[in-house]
């Protein structure tokens, strides 16, 4: 007997759609922290494109962390608990780390997208660290997410 | 409100998201409970038995508790029209800092060497 979770028959498309928003991001996001770091020794180069850069990271990260929070009962049931935990339980836990640090990484997005809207690199000395540490820390996030979500899904995808 | 006064209620808010998120992994706190097989949804803080994600959960805990810090601190803030301090709002920048790197770090040592059974 087949055990139905909810939207199962929508698994496939949703996970191709979740890999290319996360694609998305991740240019995004690497763009972004190719221009902010260098703001810590003072060049502040395309200050309009890094914050465009920035809305396109919120817009990605919210759509790409909305369609990952639907699949992920399917994946918890046919993946993990029919297949990982039984054959790779190294790959739960690759999984388990990786929906960890997004939920982390949400909290991280909201701010910086909040602080974003009001730093000004060349005068807000005080906000910088932060903001580039932010930029950084969801970079991080999102490399080693995107690496890890496509190795396991290379494994078994829903 | 001041931008220094914003600055620090956005920082506030990543430290006590993190903070909040690593507390879930600690504590037991009530938390939504997911039953994938069943459709349902339960709170608890020890949930039924059966195949269960506490995942949505702790993300919804963690952005309740930091909003409301964050809240609180901006009603305060615009209530006495005053600055933190330049050495509270350095301490609370790198408490935010601290925590994120400890949480990510943590959560992945720690699922590293679990025992899936």
């Amino acid at each position: 007997m087949s055990t139905s979770v909810f939207l199962e028959a929508w698994g496939k498309p949703l996970l191709i759609l979740h890999a290319l928003l996360a694609i998305l991001l991740l240019g995004s996001m690497t763009h972004h922290v190719l221009l902010t770091v260098p703001y810590l020794w003072g060049k502040f180069r395309k200050l309009r494109l890094e914050k465009i850069y920035v809305h396109v990271v919120a817009v990605s990260y919210s759509l790409t962390f909305a369609v990952g929070a639907l699949i992920y009962p399917n994946y918890r049931y046919h993946v993990r608990d029919q297949y990982f935990d039984a054959h790779h339980p190294w790959a739960s836990n690759l999984f388990d780390i990786k929906e960890h640090w997004a939920g982390i990484g949400l909290g991280l997005m909201i701010a910086f997208w909040l602080l974003s809207r009001q730093v000004q690199p060349q005068s807000d000395r005080r906000l910088l660290l932060v903001y580039v540490f932010l930029s950084v820390s969801l970079t991080v996030i999102v490399w080693f997410n995107l690496i890890s979500g496509l190795w396991l899904t290379a494994i078994k995808g829903v | 409100m001041s931008k220094n006064n914003w600055f620090s209620v956005a920082v506030l808010f990543v430290w006590l998201y993190a903070g909040s998120y690593l507390l879930t992994e600690w504590i037991p706190v009530p938390l939504v409970w997911y039953f994938p097989l069943e459709q349902r949804w339960e709170m608890a803080i020890h949930p039924s038995a059966g195949l269960k994600m506490g995942w949505y959960g702790k993300v919804l805990v963690s952005l309740l508790s930091a909003s409301l810090g964050a809240l609180l601190l901006a009603a305060f803030l615009r209530w006495s029209q005053r600055e933190l301090p330049e050495g509270l709002q350095g301490f609370l920048d790198l408490c935010a800092m601290s925590t994120v790197v400890f949480a990510l770090l943590y959560i992945a040592r720690s699922l590293s060497y679990r025992v899936v059974g």
